[in-house]
């Protein structure tokens, strides 16, 4: 007998892959369904760099190959962008003017680049990078770039301004002490972070921090500094981490703050939806706080969770890390210091 | 078969009062006129046939065409257009064009009413020739400035913004309703204008569709097509319920403020006229600049999903203000001196705007004020760094010349009491705002260290800031608790918290408030509540909990619900509450023996002649929704004091020309307010932070207003559903549609052959305009749309 089931997961991350995985080994005959808005296959983010390196092609990016969802009759939706949820109904409305149901639903929509309230106003000059499209626009333009500051800091922002070096241009990398992130930019860490960087032929300015940009009269971009230092660049990257990229489900009647809230069983406040990876902001109560789960290991951990408890399982999230920090006012879990 | 189900489903999920309103084009048409082509071309046929006549071209060009013959004219692009009576030949109406300029110029030129179709303003040729041009025709300045404020509560100005129509034309469209003008200083006594120029006989022919060159002469005939509806005003339901739909800015602001009005005005340089149609409304254009709540600014249809962001409404009147040329006096009065006067208790927003319009009525008003300034929480709860108090006594200074007497430092209840005032006074209006904070009912609520909010700002605003230590935490998410955290690092605290139950996305604040008091350095505290102030002498901390988010509640927001066993104490120096202002009701009750319950809408009780506006009847509210409450309530005391309506609520539709807003202004980025780097104001704490637009970046924001107050409606007895409009249409908005009819949304089909008619749907339309120039029938009418306060009698 087929089963009734369609799962849902909207993205096509390591929570998303994970929950799939998962739920299909706990039904063997529901249907599964991954929704993303990017158009490529599950790919190694933290390689982009590599990929804009050039010692890294698109192929060698691919977590799996496109072959396994079709063993493991995994539907993949890919370049669809989910616009809408009717939980009432329990329907999907894409971009493009399709309707999808679900009997229950997985979000793991990831997170998007943060940007600080004290930048918002040179967005439009920002360059992020956080998906192999913005890598492959990125690589485009390099011929172009000569100069390059880096704002912020976080893991990206570190491999990327690596690559770039290795690709001859030359860095400056703004570390912001305020900004950084998803770290407490403890003396310990900085000290060893400058060391690092330096070493690998970036200027550093540590103590310093972007003031002004604004675009210089025969291309490019000027920036000045806190310290008053000007520098001009062909491109300014800001990297401050990711927030949860949960902005078309507002409206939708699901709990939003910063990320979707769920409960320690990764449980929405609306039936038969889930959440789990960057996207879910998860109240623990023992911490008795919410708090955010940030890199790979932990959205595979969190999407094997939520996939469980959508098999009907009643498993909690499990227990906040002692070295999770306080960010913004909720407790940011990660693991990619200890990755770097 | 998706895209027309998502269509109808779009239209469904309205809610039941706006699908049932007139959304589309045709809903405005009546239901003979929509079957029109199909009954009117056999029945005229037949009628020519069984009389033996022979129907003359321009009688078939007049008819409607079927289906059929729209697939002909469109198979045959390069036929020229037969000569028919409706469309004169080119020199004809040139001609009648010159003789309407030549009567224009004149001083006693006709009413506009009386001439010709072709002589109306908003119906030359060179509207339509100034499509392609990006530059907008200055409109006329001081000459009108006078009729425009006189005509604030009443007459709003004539349609041709679009095209500046000359003084003579706009006075004689609505004679009786303007009231007699003093020439004044400011507002010389109105000179003759000189006419548009004269467009170039031998314009350039524009290519149109798909390249099919066009007969020129076609050209300029259907450019120069008057405008067949004359202005009309109506208070029908319909009607409204288009304005609330089409001009979503407009009917959001509690004042109803000519939105596209003024952005338009900017838009052709005209600041003084931008500055005028604010005034007419909100009174204080340049305080409502920096510190309105923006209603207008959510409801923007440049916000909605795919058209970007909405328009910088509220920066662009403060763009009006900041750079108009001249101090306009106030005009006079709608109505001569009626013998009644009127006291008004509250010197604040809601009292003087209640104040304004019943001096304007002709009533006698005193204002009377406890504090020694005028502004209420203008002047004593919005910090300075957020609205400079120079600008608020200007602007109140200036007010007040429009014949309101003012006694400050009266404070009713202790120096004169409500029956005195009843008695001195035909009628009382109480406006005193909601001036007393609500403490904090929790455990230790009242240690020293504790502040309320409104308490704080008074403080910090009269100068007695106090002693706020290193560690501040602010429990509220409006207004009130933002200055309170943006003010406390003014004042010396490392470390300020907003402490929200919800979370950010139900605060009452606008995102630039909230993006603004994050950038400062203020830090939300997310999802707790407050269960107990923690201390033994002094505040030590705050004891919260960790909620998670409840059901709705009665104002759309959520309600907290707090976890079991999350509590946490969180540390402070010094805790200020501002969660919510009550008005003191017992400055009436006191003297009344119990207290009146007044009817919100109307400000009237049970007490004869005592009325209540703004936050004091209707709770803590905005400046600019306490501003149009006090403006229904003095409507209501009008009403008493006369016995008679003598303002009424209309919808003006104009007929107009298409907007000369050319299409790639849709794609023109919202501007971002400049602001003072952030140790600059944190150094001064009167340093205004709000910089504000220069001139020319204000005139480019004021481009990417779509002018929704423009209506596009095809007219089906014309229409000859060759679908070009719906091919060049950027939003998909127009379409044929299965049935249509006034108050019904669209049908929507895509076998053109089965439609009843094509439509627009003006709710969706962003008015570029593409669908009139590429019309080969011309059968898109334009017309302007605004709600007005008139006298009864216009």
């Amino acid at each position: 007998m087929v089963s009734p089931e369609h799962f849902v997961i909207i993205g096509n991350g390591a929570a998303a892959n994970r929950a799939a995985d998962v739920l299909r080994r706990g039904d063997k005959d529901a249907r599964i369904t991954l929704i993303s808005d990017e158009f490529f296959h599950f790919y190694h983010r933290h390689r982009l760099a590599d990929y804009l390196a050039g010692t890294a092609g698109e192929d060698d990016l691919l977590v799996r190959a496109p072959q396994h969802y079709q063993k493991h009759r995994i539907r993949l939706r890919l370049g669809q962008r989910v616009t809408r949820i009717d939980p009432k109904e329990k329907v999907l409305y894409l971009k493009h003017m399709e309707m999808v149901r679900y009997t229950r639903l997985l979000l793991c929509t990831g997170g998007k680049p943060r940007l600080p309230e004290i930048y918002y106003a040179y967005r439009a000059h920002f360059t992020t990078v956080k998906t192999l499209a913005d890598a492959r626009q990125l690589r485009e333009r390099l011929d172009g770039i000569r100069d390059v500051v880096v704002v912020g800091g976080d893991l990206v922002s570190v491999r990327l301004a690596s690559a770039l070096v290795r690709l001859g241009k030359a860095v400056t990398f703004l570390v912001d002490a305020d900004s950084f992130w998803p770290l407490e930019l403890t003396p310990e860490r900085r000290a060893e972070f400058a060391e690092r960087l330096t070493r690998v032929g970036i200027a550093v300015r540590l103590d310093d921090a972007l003031a002004h940009v604004e675009p210089h009269p025969s291309g490019g971009y000027r920036v000045t500094t806190r310290a008053g230092e000007r520098l001009r660049a062909d491109m300014v990257g800001a990297f401050f981490g990711l927030a949860p990229d949960v902005d078309f489900l507002l409206g939708t009647g699901l709990d939003i703050d910063r990320g979707l809230l769920v409960n320690e069983y990764l449980q929405t406040n609306l039936p038969d939806i889930y959440a789990a990876g960057d996207c879910a902001q998860v109240y623990n109560p023992a911490l008795r706080n919410y708090w955010v789960s940030i890199g790979w290991p932990n959205a595979e951990k969190l999407g094997e969770v939520a996939a469980r408890n959508l098999l009907g399982q009643v498993q909690p999230a499990g227990q906040a890390p002692a070295s999770a920090l306080e960010f913004e006012g909720i407790v940011v879990n990660t693991c990619w210091w200890r990755r770097m | 078969m998706r895209r027309i189900r998502k269509k109808v489903s779009k239209t469904a999920r309205r809610t039941p009062k706006r699908a049932g309103t007139a959304s589309t084009s045709a809903a405005r048409t009546p239901p003979e006129a929509i079957r029109a082509p199909k009954a009117e071309g056999r029945t005229t046929a037949a009628k020519d046939r069984a009389a033996g006549t022979d129907r003359t071209a321009a009688d078939a060009g007049r008819g409607a065409q079927t289906a059929g013959r729209a697939a002909k004219a469109a198979a045959k692009p390069k036929a020229p257009p037969k000569p028919t009576a409706a469309r004169r030949p080119a020199k004809a109406v040139a001609k009648k064009r010159k003789a309407a300029q030549r009567a224009r110029t004149e001083p006693g030129a006709a009413p506009i009413e009386k001439r010709g179709k072709a002589e109306r303003p908003g119906a030359g040729p060179k509207v339509g020739r100034q499509l392609a041009s990006p530059k907008i025709t200055p409109a006329p300045t001081s000459p009108d400035a006078v009729p425009l404020e006189s005509k604030a509560v009443h007459v709003q100005p004539q349609a041709a913004t679009v095209v500046p129509p000359p003084k003579a034309a706009e006075k004689t469209t609505a004679p009786e309703a303007v009231p007699p003008v003093v020439p004044t200083a400011a507002a010389p006594p109105a000179e003759p204008v000189a006419p548009p120029a004269e467009p170039p006989k031998a314009a350039p022919v524009r290519t149109r569709r798909r390249g099919a060159a066009v007969d020129e002469a076609r050209e300029a005939e259907a450019l120069r097509r008057p405008v067949r509806r004359r202005t009309r005003r109506s208070d029908h339901p319909d009607d409204f319920d288009f304005a609330r739909l089409n001009v979503p800015c407009q009917w959001a602001c509690p004042v109803l403020t000519d939105v596209p009005d003024y952005i338009f005005a900017i838009a052709g340089g005209d600041r003084d006229k931008s500055y005028l149609v604010n005034r007419a409304t909100n009174l204080i254009p340049g305080v409502l600049g920096h510190v309105c709540s923006r209603p207008c600014e959510a409801a923007c249809r440049h916000g909605d999903p795919d058209l970007g962001e909405p328009v910088a409404i509220c920066h662009l009147k403060r763009v009006a203000a900041d750079f108009r040329n001249q101090d306009h006096p106030w005009p006079d009065r709608l109505f001569p001196d009626s013998g009644c006067t009127v006291g008004v208790v509250g010197g604040g927003p809601a009292g003087l705007a209640a104040a304004q319009l019943l001096a304007a009525l002709g009533h006698g008003v005193t204002v009377y004020e406890a504090m020694p300034r005028l502004g209420g929480m203008l002047m004593y709860g919005i910090p300075v760094f957020r609205l400079p108090r120079e600008l608020v006594e200007a602007e109140i200074g200036r007010l007040l010349d429009s014949g309101i007497a003012v006694k400050t430092g009266v404070r009713v209840g202790h120096d004169i009491t409500v029956p005195e005032l009843l008695a001195r006074h035909r009628a009382v209006v109480l406006a005193t705002g909601t001036c007393l904070a609500r403490g904090l009912a929790i455990p230790g609520g009242d240690l020293p260290g504790v502040y309320s909010g409104l308490d704080f700002m008074m403080a910090v605003n009269d100068g007695r800031p106090p002693a706020v230590g290193r560690r501040v935490v602010t429990i509220g998410g409006g207004f009130t608790a933002h200055d309170c955290a943006r003010s406390v690092l003014r004042l010396g605290a490392t470390e300020s918290h907003l402490c929200v139950r919800t979370t950010e996305e139900d605060l009452w604040v606008t995102r630039e408030e909230v993006l603004e008091t994050k950038r400062e350095g203020v830090r939300y505290l997310n999802l707790v509540s407050s269960m107990q102030i923690a201390g033994a002498d002094r505040v030590e901390g705050v004891v919260f909990a960790r909620n998670r988010l409840g059901p709705v509640g009665k104002f759309g927001q959520r309600t907290p619900v707090a976890i079991a066993g999350s509590e946490f104490v969180f540390a402070a120096d010094t805790v200020i509450a501002a969660t919510g202002q009550y008005a003191d009701t017992a400055l009436a009750a006191a003297a009344l023996g119990a207290a009146p319950r007044f009817d919100p809408r109307r400000g009237a009780c049970e007490v004869p002649g005592l009325f209540a506006a703004g936050d004091f009847c209707t709770g803590a509210a905005t400046v600019i929704e306490a501003m149009g409450h006090a403006r229904r309530v003095a409507q209501a005391v009008d009403e008493y004091l006369t016995g008679a309506r003598r303002l009424r609520r209309v919808v003006r539709v104009r007929p107009a020309a298409d907007t000369p807003r050319p299409r790639a202004w849709d794609f023109i980025p919202r501007a971002d307010m400049p602001m003072l780097a952030v140790p600059q104001r944190l150094a001064a704490f009167g340093a205004v932070v709000k910089t504000g637009f220069p001139a020319p970046v204000g005139e480019r924001e004021s481009h990417r207003c779509y002018l929704c107050h423009m209506k596009y409606e095809i007219r089906p007895a014309d229409c000859i559903a060759c679908g070009l409009c719906a091919a060049v249409c950027p939003r998909d908005c127009i379409g044929p549609s299965a049935a249509a009819g006034p108050g019904m949304p669209p049908v929507w089909t895509e076998r053109w052959d089965e439609a009843a008619a094509v439509v627009i749907d003006s709710a969706r339309c962003i008015r570029c305009g593409l669908c009139l120039r590429v019309c080969p029938t011309r059968c898109i009418e334009v017309e302007r749309v605004e709600i007005a306060d008139v006298t009864a009698g216009e």
